[in-house]
């Protein structure tokens, strides 16, 4: 392929160690730049701008507790992408699944408003694990049964579980007052507090949840069949791994812990139903799991990120008038650059002084 | 007169091993030249930096007395080398003609199929290589896909055409055809390289052979300058003498016994017709026929991954016919598989890994939901050493290895789990001399311990000397089994191309 006459790429078979660390970086790099000239032409100073945010999300006791307050889902969230690309699996529907856990909690806990909250809280997490288990293995069984690609299936599930949560926010569970919110949930369906900021006890369900994710496919039989499957099915088929068993499996598990996200986010942050379109968070997970290779340790630490990401945001909007779409774009860049570096990652650049070969 | 190539001190380093070890080669036009050596000899590698797939660490290439810097396959083919690999290199949902022109510009934007078409029949005439240009690959056998490469190179003009362990995957008949091939091309002042371990194909074949032993050149000399044997000591640095190991034991008692199996194919034609055969405790029992009887789908069929229209077939009294694999695999049955890379391994995992594919779901490895890596490592090193298998690593990728160690590592994982049935499919197709005779003698060595084998071979020889008794299959059906000392190849070609046997017995279990 011929850019200029003066570079050509060319395939190669073995990148170069250290090759992929840098491109996450550079990417990352590119994005920032690329975000920095939209921050330029609203007229604010994109180095300012990205100061304030990293000040804001992490430099002060109260940005960082919000930061954390948004990691937590997104840890959980990253997980359940991450879990279905070690099959080579796409979990496009964290956010569906997210939505879904989000409001099995919601009825659980405006069901019994009388339970003490050592028993309210497990009942409605293991609803919504429940809830977001199966809303992925239904994508799961359509792609073990009938091959259909769960891309689509766990994408179009998305909405599904976005609309059935505000037929709920608009019909059964619409408040006193007509306004699409449910009632407020009692003191027993919710998260205790840590004293800082809004900080629950929900960072220590995702810490949880990612460290025994990644001891669970580190050391177990399991694990290593996930392993096997993602790198060839033929083989694993061969070898006597059940491969369509395991789709249903991996994708269940995968919707529960994004499901598990949006009790953690209910139960923790919001204390009751709205007609949300969705937080962003299944989507932002994609983003994180390839960041992290899919690695649930890396994923706390790029989760963590992001969550600053957000929070930054949102500060710098308030303080410098940028609007919050501008870490959108930012995140959209992140990817695009990951994506097109990954893939250049199978070519090297030649310079060539002259034509001919 | 210019060499066609000239290739000067190459080296080129893999993690933990030196592939080429500051190699000269020098190829002359319209010559057949062999490189001959051992597996992981470096054979391949050295072609493949001429084909442009690897970048030498030190070295020049001069084509046709000119320098030349390959820094990928288009740039070598348009320098006029063409390379068809012992891996195919085929896509595999598209059809034969699409994956001929594939990154032409020959054919124009609206690529014109039926010109296409016509080019590649004559050069299926011009050559004599069979293809029909509409079939889709992944429904060919492997010699059909092989053809498909060759047909490939040859539309693209080359002038220096590698063939990478060409007769690997064709019958004796159609490796013949291969030569004649070969033949012409050099006769049209195409060079050709070949590489290969069959002595006799060299012998028949070659004008020169280039001797590789551990990375280094070892030696180039002409054909009339050596025979055989002296190849074969050249290549290990040794006296090597064929012999291979077949122990008469007394047979026992029926362990696999398949009755009337019927089976379709991929394209739903029926693939198996009413096969029966029966395989008994410590004996070998040899399949011959010519690949795409039936073989392909009797190997799925014996191991869980196609599901057999009728008929039975009975594992140690258990009937395993259309069972799920790995209650196939408990039953007692190992397999190497004809598709190493496909089947027979993972190729992005580790060689440890692939080592502890079946055995993970049992104790010791497995406890509880434990996975034990440390148990697990120890036996993929006791392996190791005890098959003599080259890794740089227990975790390099398994792609990486030579095709003798990977056949070993399968081997290995196979016989260390003592099955009472083993399905050893094309097992030494590929092997150089060494390899191939280690595998044989595992088999035997099995057979002696009162396993039970089908061994599907093409080499006849191999056949002849391993199993006690052969039987051939054609179309689907067993043409006739015969007692190890009754098959001679002329009584074994005619079975195999469907005559029936002379007590006329065709397809019935003896």
């Amino acid at each position: 392929m011929r850019l200029l006459s003066l570079i050509t790429l060319e395939k190669q078979l073995e990148p170069g160690r250290g090759a992929r660390a840098a491109v996450t970086v550079v990417s990352i790099a590119l994005a920032l730049v690329l975000s920095g000239l939209v921050i330029l032409a609203i007229g604010v100073n994109p180095v300012a701008a990205y100061g304030a945010l990293f000040s804001g999300a992490f430099g002060t006791l109260y940005g960082l507790s919000e930061t954390l307050v948004k990691t937590t889902p997104l840890i959980l969230t990253g997980l359940a992408v991450a879990l279905g690309l070690k099959m080579r699996l796409w979990n496009i529907g964290a956010e569906g699944q997210f939505v879904i856990g989000f409001l099995a909690a919601t009825l659980i806990g405006l069901g019994f408003p009388g339970l003490p909250g050592f028993l309210l809280l497990p009942l409605m997490g293991a609803a919504a694990v429940l809830a977001g288990g199966l809303w992925a293995a239904a994508a799961g069984l359509l792609k073990a049964r009938l091959g259909v690609s769960e891309i689509i299936t766990t994408l179009l599930l998305n909405w599904v579980a976005i609309l059935f949560s505000q037929y709920f926010a608009y019909g059964p569970l619409k408040g006193a007052d007509g306004f699409p919110y449910s009632p407020a949930f009692c003191p027993g369906a919710c998260l205790p507090t840590l004293g800082w900021g809004r900080v629950n006890a929900g960072i220590f369900l995702a810490l949880a949840a990612a460290v025994i994710l990644h001891l669970f496919l580190k050391h177990t039989l399991w694990g290593f069949e996930i392993r096997v499957i993602g790198d060839s099915p033929k083989a694993a088929r061969a070898a006597g791994m059940g491969i369509e068993r395991n789709i249903v499996l991996v994708l269940a598990l995968a919707g529960g812990l994004a499901g598990l996200g949006g009790f953690v986010e209910v139960s923790g942050i919001e204390h009751r139903l709205s007609p949300h379109t969705g937080l962003g968070y299944g989507y932002t997970a994609i983003l994180i799991a390839w960041l992290a290779r899919s690695q649930p340790l890396l994923v706390i630490l790029v989760a963590f990120l992001f969550g600053g990401l957000y929070t930054g945001g949102e500060m710098i909007q308030v303080g410098m008038g940028v609007p919050v779409a501008v870490i959108r774009i930012l995140q959209g860049a992140i990817l695009f650059f990951l994506l097109a570096g990954d893939y250049l990652l199978n070519f090297r650049i030649r310079w060539r002084v002259g034509s001919g070969e | 007169m210019h060499c066609a190539v000239e290739m000067l001190g190459i080296v080129k380093r893999f993690p933990g091993v030196i592939a080429n070890d500051h190699i000269d080669f020098q190829l002359l036009p319209g010559e057949v030249h062999t490189l001959l050596g051992e597996n992981g000899a470096g054979k391949s590698t050295l072609m493949q930096i001429l084909a442009g797939l690897y970048h030498p660490d030190a070295g020049e290439i001069a084509i046709n007395g000119s320098p030349a810097v390959i820094h990928s396959p288009r740039e070598a083919i348009r320098a006029g080398i063409g390379m068809v690999y012992q891996h195919f290199m085929l896509v595999r949902r598209h059809t034969v003609l699409e994956n001929v022109i594939l990154g032409l510009r020959r054919f124009g934007i609206l690529l014109d199929y039926r010109e296409a078409a016509r080019e590649i029949e004559r050069i299926s005439i011009e050559y004599g290589l069979q293809i029909d240009p509409g079939a889709v690959v992944w429904d060919l056998s492997v010699g059909e896909q092989q053809r498909v490469e060759i047909v490939k190179m040859l539309l693209r003009r080359v002038k220096v055409l590698i063939l990478d362990e060409p007769t690997a995957v064709l019958t004796p008949r159609e490796a013949e055809g291969l030569f004649s091939t070969v033949r012409t091309l050099a006769g049209r002042g195409t060079a050709v390289v070949f590489i290969s371990h069959k002595l006799r194909e060299v012998m028949a074949v070659s004008d020169r052979i280039t001797i590789l032993r551990r990375g280094k050149n070892a030696g180039t000399i002409r054909k009339d300058e050596t025979d055989e044997r002296d190849l074969a000591r050249r290549m290990v640095g040794r006296e090597v003498l064929e012999e291979f190991d077949r122990t008469e034991v007394e047979a026992g008692g029926p362990v696999l016994t398949i009755r009337d199996l019927r089976a379709f194919d991929n394209r739903r034609h029926p693939a198996l017709k009413g096969v029966s055969l029966e395989v008994r405790r410590g004996e070998i029992v040899g399949m011959a026929g010519i690949s795409g009887n039936g073989q392909k789908e009797l190997e799925e069929v014996l191991t869980g991954l196609r599901e057999p229209a009728g008929g039975s077939v009975n594992l140690g009294g258990e009937e395993i016919a259309g069972r799920e694999p790995d209650t196939i695999i408990a039953g007692g049955l190992g397999c190497i598989p004809e598709d190493r890379q496909g089947t027979g391994s993972a190729p992005g995992l580790g060689y440890r890994d692939n080592i502890i594919l079946k055995s993970c779901r049992h104790p010791p490895l497995h406890r509880g939901i434990r996975l034990d890596y440390r148990k697990a490592a120890e036996i993929a090193d006791r392996l190791r050493r005890e098959y003599d298998i080259k890794v740089p690593s227990l975790f390099a990728p398994v792609r990486l290895l030579s095709g003798g160690n990977l056949q070993k590592v399968i081997l290995a994982r196979e016989l260390s789990a003592r099955p009472r049935f083993l399905l050893a499919v094309h097992p030494t197709r590929g092997l150089d001399i060494g390899a191939a005779g280690y595998v044989r003698n595992q088999l035997a060595e099995l057979k002696r311990q009162g396993a039970a084998i089908l061994l599907i071979s093409e080499d006849l020889d191999e056949l002849a000397g391993l199993s006690d008794r052969i039987a051939v299959i054609y179309e689907g059906r067993i043409t006739g089994v015969l007692p190890a000392g009754k098959a001679d190849r002329e009584r074994l070609s005619l079975l195999m191309t469907g005559q029936k046997s002379e007590t006329g017995s065709g397809g019935v279990v003896e």
